[in-house]
């Protein structure tokens, strides 16, 4: 999350900024590539410029994995959440607590979320159950877990492009979705004959039932757990070259709790639990086709977003961040082999706050320790970042089978003083229309979170990480649905912002470096017939050193990752689809020894060296059974979703006794059932 | 950051109400060091002393049954200045204390702080407390080892170092400070509890309210507008503690007082109960009671 700041002077608001997300400036390009009619990138294309036939262009990207609306929400073991679907892809996992999903061996900061090209702030709702958005809004939601396009950047891991379809223009229709976890509804329908317009709003049933399920003596539940989420999409086809789309959307999570007495393990632990974090944002885009040869796209985004967190009497969090960003993005069709892209990303955050607190951190690298052996630091925050970029990138075929597609970053980084600059280079040899070879070199620049480049709490000579990556692989088609891609990947980190021993001044240097490498395999069945599936597997390996010393294993380094999904349609509105992973335990560090800490009362350990122990090997499987009855003008779906079916207790950590000599296993979730109805009219 | 507290908070949620099936720690099973104090020469309330001045620290300890010797080591040095982990010397220890303390007696020793010791600093003591075997510290890596079948126990004590506008003087247990089922509970140096008219009697198993009260003074202001927050310790070797730590918070009104409940052993446990009772205060300064039950 980015929060904790500084004091700063405030600056000017940047002027709204230009961006867009890509249109492909297709027909004398796709010429040569599909020898299609189009090759639209994206599908609402097909629609705007009269194709005739599907054929997705290439990706600029060395890799680009999709999934499709039909899958997003049937992903047993996901509840029916589209952000949760991606785990079941190489490269992907998301352990317990996680931010975001961990991608290539990157931490969780250093990839990103996009929703219809502009940054989400807060991805995931308590428990990281459902995500901020209503999956059957989505189009599809494609994954580049390296080596992406210069269209994206500020990130050294991958990006999650989360795509948003247009309302429906047939008629007015909608879907109620009960299930335990919470309740949902969407409204969409036309608007005349050139527009569209949706609804969805979402709400948890958590608090409705938390005090019976979750009743002690030990709190008070002044706010249960609520979340909550809305979605609003307009979509205006004013003329046949023109598509203009207004969403806004939003997230909140809210629970607070009253501890009746102090922990026992870590008394700063008491009294007052709340956590409220919330963000809205209105986002509006504007594609235009210039020209047979040209098009433009432009977006503007704007937000605001609370982190409140308190934790006890001596940690308390209450940053507000006022969000304003864009992109515009003009393709061109230089001639029949050069395509041409251009364009302009611009993300501004105003933070306003204070942080009261142990030193943040991310965890990674270090031991966790009791707070109440940390000392507390405090900060106010006024603080403005400033993040404009600017990019090109040429797609070139010097030959119909190849494509090669440089291009280049330029990134101003205002809160460090920097420019970072990013050339890449892909490029994709299609042997024949089932073989295809990939490889792709790039390099990928990331600020430092704002809070540890600020002044006067931190190091504000901090500058960008950066990371080199390279990838190369195939892909197979063995027909129109089954297919296969191979991938292996080195990524090598440099500049890695690291926490200072202990702590102390300046808290956060640029000593850190790292390097990843592995492979990856997805087999997948499209959903286009009853049957539908994937195999994904992940082998690799991501190390991480820390002020020049030896290279040790990443926190969450996991040696294979295996995932298999499929559904079937059984017939008679009968579907049944299962879920099961396999992967290495996670790294645990061991406790070498402790000290007595007579200032707090409490014990300090002292680290073994770090991640050198594993946990067990993870299995887990999910299985989700559906049953629908179509009637004349609708539909009525009940389903049940279990999440780890055989009940397998996996280890996602130790918890130790108040002085680190015993120890004992913290289990994952048991069996986890979700029944649901839907509605669809 | 935010990932940090949520972390936190989820671990909370999880644990808070569970049965600790780990050893608890208000237990005092083994031999284990409670806290520290320090007395300013000359001045003995205040935990502050200033540069040149000298301090007493005297070390408690807790024991299961009966009280053993001890021999100790500790360096005192200047802290680094971090915020987590272990605390550290900033620089090289100026002075390093060795001694053995008979059973019944608490390590202790004096500190003379440099004269060039910046006031509002801290200084740091580092040691090892053994009560089998000689004791060993390593200066560079601050570990401690004992020579003995006890693996003992390696400290840190920060301290501050004083000025006229931090001075901070130890909290205190007032006489009447105890109350066990509402009656009086005193102190007793008796080798026989139940011999002592002053020690509270239970019956084996019989469940008890045990409450501290804190005079308000106790709670110093300090700075523009801060109070101390009084952290209260209780501990014992017998029957079982709802829970060790309770707090006096700054915004608590008077009377200031706290209630934790405990069960005395089953029959036939061997050992007399000792409570242990330390009260801290959120600038390093400490003080502690101890009380005994007749169990019959």
């Amino acid at each position: 999350m980015r929060s904790l700041p500084q004091r700063r002077m405030l600056q000017l608001l940047l002027a709204a900024v230009v961006s867009g997300t890509s249109l492909v400036a297709r027909r004398a390009f796709a010429e040569t590539t599909t020898k299609a009619e189009t090759t639209a990138e994206d599908p609402d294309l097909e629609e705007e410029f009269g194709a005739t036939a599907r054929v997705e262009a290439p990706p600029r990207e060395v890799t680009k994995r999709t999934l499709e609306a039909k899958e997003l929400t049937r992903v047993p073991g996901t509840f029916g959440d589209a952000l949760r679907a991606v785990e079941v892809l190489p490269g992907v996992t998301l352990p317990p607590n996680a931010q975001q999903p961990l991608i290539r061996g990157s931490n969780f900061q250093d990839s990103q979320v996009f929703f219809d090209g502009a940054p989400v702030p807060i991805l995931y709702h308590f428990g990281n159950f459902k995500s901020f958005v209503n999956s059957r809004l989505l189009e599809r939601v494609d994954f580049y877990p390296g080596n992406f396009s210069t269209r994206y950047g500020r990130a050294t891991g991958g990006v999650i492009e989360v795509r948003p379809r247009d309302p429906r223009q047939d008629r007015w229709g909608g879907v109620v979705d009960v299930s335990l976890l919470d309740s949902s509804a969407i409204v969409e329908g036309p608007v005349g004959s050139r527009a569209s317009m949706g609804m969805a709003a979402r709400r948890s049933n958590i608090d409705l039932v938390f005090k019976s399920l979750a009743g002690s003596a030990d709190f008070n539940t002044v706010a249960a757990p609520l979340y909550y989420d809305y979605q609003y999409i307009a979509s205006i086809r004013p003329t046949d070259r023109d598509r203009v789309r207004v969403m806004m959307y939003g997230s909140s999570d809210r629970v607070e709790l009253v501890f009746a007495k102090p922990a026992d393990d870590d008394p700063a632990i008491r009294g007052q639990f709340a956590i409220g974090t919330q963000f809205h944002r209105i986002q509006s885009s504007w594609r235009r086709q210039l020209s047979g040869a040209a098009s433009q796209d432009i977006q503007i985004t704007a937000g605001s977003s609370k982190f409140d967190v308190v934790l006890g009497p001596n940690s308390q969090q209450r940053i507000g961040v006022i969000d304003i960003g864009g992109r515009a993005e003009w393709t061109f069709a230089l001639s029949s082999r050069v395509r041409a892209v251009a364009g302009l990303d611009v993300k501004n955050e105003f933070y306003r706050g204070t942080y009261t607190g142990p030193q943040p951190t991310d965890g990674e690298g270090t031991l966790e320790t009791k707070f109440g052996t940390q000392r507390t630091v405090s900060a106010v925050a006024h603080l403005t970042v400033a993040q404009p970029a600017a990019y090109v990138e040429l797609g070139v075929r010097p030959f119909d089978a190849l494509l090669v597609t440089p291009g280049v970053r330029v990134d101003w980084f205002s809160n460090l003083g920097r420019v970072a600059v990013d050339p890449r280079l892909s490029a994709r040899y299609e042997v024949s229309r089932r073989l295809a070879f990939k490889a792709g070199v790039g390099s990928f620049s990331q600020p430092p979170e704002p809070w540890q480049a600020a002044a006067s709490f931190s190091n504000p000579n901090l500058a960008p990480m950066r990371a080199i990556q390279t990838s190369a692989g195939f892909d197979y088609r063995f027909t129109d649905t089954i297919s296969v891609g191979v991938e292996g990947f080195y990524k090598r980190l440099e500049d890695r912002v690291v926490d200072t021993v202990g702590g102390a001044h300046p808290r956060y240097v640029n000593d850190g470096a790292g390097r990843v490498w592995g492979a990856e395999l997805l087999a997948r069945v499209a959903p286009r017939d009853r049957v539908s599936g994937l195999v994904s597997y992940t082998i690799s390996r991501s190390e991480r050193s820390d002020h020049g010393g030896a290279y040790r294993l990443f926190a969450y380094d996991q040696t294979h990752v295996v995932a298999a999904s499929c559904g079937v349609a059984l017939g008679r509105g009968w579907e049944l689809g299962g879920t099961f992973r396999l992967m290495s335990g996670r790294p645990l560090t061991a406790i070498a020894g402790r000290t007595y800490d007579a200032t707090s009362d409490l014990y300090i350990p002292r680290s073994g060296p770090l991640y050198a122990e594993r946990s067990p090997v993870f299995h887990r499987l999910d299985v989700r059974l559906e049953k629908k009855w179509t009637f004349s003008s609708f539909s009525l779906a009940t389903y049940l979703d279990v999440q780890n079916v055989y009940n397998q207790q996996s280890v996602e950590g130790r918890r130790y006794n108040y002085d680190y000599t015993k120890s004992e296993v913290v289990a994952g979730l048991p069996v986890l059932p979700s029944l649901g109805l839907r509605g669809e009219l | 950051m935010n990932a940090v507290l949520k972390t936190a908070f989820a671990a909370a949620v999880l644990t808070s109400g569970c049965a600790d099936p780990l050893t608890p720690s208000w237990l005092v099973d083994r031999v284990r060091v409670l806290g520290a104090s320090v007395a300013t020469e000359g001045d003995p309330s205040r935990a502050t002393p200033h540069p040149g001045e000298t301090a007493h620290v005297v070390w408690l300890l807790g024991f299961p049954s009966e009280a053993l010797p001890s021999s100790w080591v500790f360096v005192a040095c200047r802290e680094a200045g971090t915020l987590r982990g272990a605390p550290a010397c900033g620089e090289r220890p100026f002075a390093r204390f060795e001694g053995t303390s008979d059973a019944g007696r608490a390590p202790a020793f004096d500190v003379t702080l440099p004269a060039a010791f910046a006031p509002d600093g801290q200084l740091l003591v580092l040691g090892q407390i053994c009560t089998s075997g000689a004791p060993s510290f390593d200066e560079a890596t601050a570990v401690g080892s004992c020579r003995g079948a006890d693996p003992g126990t390696t400290v840190d004590l920060r301290i501050t170092v004083g000025s006229a506008a931090n001075d901070n003087d130890s909290p205190v247990f007032t006489s009447d400070a105890f109350t066990f089922d509402g009656a009086p509970w005193g102190a007793s140096e008796s080798a026989d509890p139940c011999a002592d008219a002053l020690v509270p009697a239970a019956a084996p198993g019989s469940a008890h309210r045990v409450e501290i009260a804190m005079p308000d003074e106790a709670r110093e202001a300090y700075g523009a507008s801060s109070r101390e927050t009084i952290q209260l310790s209780h501990l014992v070797n017998a029957g079982e503690l709802e829970r060790q730590f309770s707090f006096v918070e700054p915004s608590a009104a008077p009377p200031l007082r706290v209630a934790v409940a405990w069960t005395a052993p089953a029959a036939g446990s061997a050992s007399t109960p000792r409570f242990y009772f330390v009260a801290r205060d959120d600038r390093g300064a400490a003080a502690w009671a101890t009380r005994t039950i007749c169990i019959r």
